[in-house]
């Protein structure tokens, strides 16, 4: 279980995310959705780890989020950034075993490789592009590459940052059943930032809405259609 | 009044940001030592440093050398013939190159050449969320990227110090036997004789300490990066500008310690 009490962060005088508090119950998708520049990224970064809140503090299975919490809370963790953040200088099958080889396991190079195009194809990819640079491949592919990475290891915890954008309808769905399978099938807790209703539709259990720095909405997917924002309803229209 | 005090005020703001920030780089310094031991569990990023900042630098380092010591001879013949002592070439050529040239060259290449790249590189994987993302896969940047880059700074820029050096000297050498009509054995004879192991000592110590100055501003600057195309650039020029100065400030205090009253 994943829960933020009352997180607040701001850069500088700009007021990012206002007093959020949510509770995530283990095994659950939740969707994150709100305009651009919400604090979307900023408020899944701050679960991580990489940015430290002004205020509030991060409970995962009751406990506050020590630094020996968070390193084991890592180690289960998988994300895919936004920007896909593949490491330019290794190959897309080192980028995607990457946690098997440099982790505690350390996982020879052979079964490393294998898990990694195993992983590969999970996402769409052919074996062909493991030998490849991420600087070789589209942005979409990048984006599956980066998911191969965040699933290898079957993770408990697992963040996706705007997963289907940039990539053509037919991936996207698949990357969203992909999603959906991880869930049910590794019990995994899943946060996922997205604009796309069918996608929510299709990944999520919950949704919460950020807008103003607030948690403007949330709830679970069943309930959207009987929601009464008007914010919500214009995302649902789209 | 407070309009009069101005100018001060912004010059002790800028002390004390100067101060802050040698404060914060000798902190990293410190925690990139500290995780030596555990960066060997990363040969290959090991192996990239070393190639990056010691084989790779060669040509750069090995020119710079050559012409230096080629030009100093001249200069110190040119200036030793007005008080007929064109003789001391090779001994002010030895000590000026191993003293003080041959390293100083050496630390303003680094800081050129490998200060710049090391810090381009790690400002874009810190914008481009690679450094978060490593974050995440359970391996700590500072020593995955960190620690292996200042210990090949540490341990390949006096090795190119003392390469240059060799250059430097050889440089003055073509120039003072093929030019000035210094008899070759003789030359080197007179320059090995007059060096003293301190001098090599020192050399190879200010080699060091460049190597370490220009390597740990890089990734410092490279890491704190602040966002966007624009962070990069501005972390590459705020680190080599910072290296390049405290290399020559570096100088004159290790020049100072061994040779000072
Ligand atoms: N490290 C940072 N420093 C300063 N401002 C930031 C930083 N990270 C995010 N922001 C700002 O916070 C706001 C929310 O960003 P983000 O969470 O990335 O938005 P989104 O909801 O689109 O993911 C934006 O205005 C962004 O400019
Ligand atoms: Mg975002």
């Amino acid at each position: 279980m994943i829960e933020l009490q009352h997180i607040s962060k701001s850069f500088g005088t700009k007021e990012v995310l206002d007093d959020i508090s949510l509770a995530l119950d283990s095994g659950t998708s939740l969707a994150i959705l709100g305009r651009s520049g919400t604090g979307k990224s900023v408020l899944t970064r701050i679960i991580l780890g990489l940015i430290t809140p002004d205020a509030g503090r991060i409970l995962i299975d009751g406990q506050p989020m020590t630094r020996r919490v968070r390193r084991a809370f890592l180690e289960q963790t998988g994300v895919l950034f936004q920007a896909s953040a593949l490491f330019d200088s290794l190959t897309v099958w080192e980028n995607v075993a990457f946690r098997l080889r440099n982790g505690r396991a350390r996982v020879g190079r052979t079964e490393a490789r294998e898990r990694a195009e195993v992983a590969l194809g999970r996402v769409g990819l052919e074996p062909r592009v493991a030998d490849l640079f991420p600087s070789d491949l589209s942005g979409g592919m990048q984006k599956r590459v980066g998911l191969a990475r965040a699933i290898i290891g079957t993770p408990k915890y697992l963040f996706f940052d705007e997963p289907n954008s940039g990539l053509d309808p037919v991936t996207s769905t698949d990357i969203d059943a992909l999603i959906r399978e991880l869930v049910t099938d590794l019990g995994a807790t899943a946060i996922t930032i997205t604009h796309d209703m069918a996608s929510i539709r299709t990944i999520a259990d919950e949704v919460l809405l950020l807008d103003a720095a607030r948690a403007r909405w949330h709830g679970r997917v069943s309930d959207l259609a009987s929601a009464d924002d008007p914010l919500l309803a214009r995302f649902l229209a789209r | 009044m407070t309009r009069a005090l101005l100018p001060l005020t912004l010059l002790g703001r800028a002390a004390l940001g100067m101060l802050r920030r040698i404060g914060s780089v000798t902190l990293f310094f410190l925690n990139a030592v500290i995780r030596f031991p555990a960066t060997l569990r990363y040969p290959r990023e090991l192996a990239r440093a070393f190639l990056q900042i010691g084989w790779l630098s060669l040509p750069v380092v090995g020119l710079t050398a050559v012409f230096t010591g080629a030009a100093l001879a001249l200069q110190i013949y040119a200036g030793g013939s007005r008080i007929s002592a064109e003789a001391v070439v090779p001994q002010i050529v030895a000590i000026g190159i191993v003293r003080e040239l041959g390293p100083v060259m050496v630390g303003l290449m680094i800081a050129a050449r490998v200060t710049s790249s090391i810090a381009a590189e790690l400002a874009t994987m810190k914008v481009s969320e690679q450094v978060d993302a490593l974050t995440t896969l359970s391996t700590d940047p500072m020593t995955y990227l960190t620690a292996p880059r200042v210990l090949a700074g540490l341990v390949t820029v006096p090795i190119l110090v003392g390469l240059g050096d060799i250059l430097g000297l050889f440089g003055g050498f073509v120039v003072a036997t093929q030019g000035l009509g210094f008899n070759g054995p003789s030359y080197v004879t007179t320059s090995w004789n007059f060096l003293d192991p301190v001098d090599i000592v020192l050399s190879l110590t200010k080699g060091a300490v460049f190597g370490g100055i220009a390597v740990t501003l890089a990734c410092h600057a490279g890491l704190n990066a602040g966002r966007g195309a624009q962070g990069v650039g501005l972390a590459t020029k705020s680190a080599v500008q910072a290296a390049a100065i405290l290399v020559l400030a570096a100088n004159v205090a290790l020049t100072g310690l061994f040779f000072g009253q």
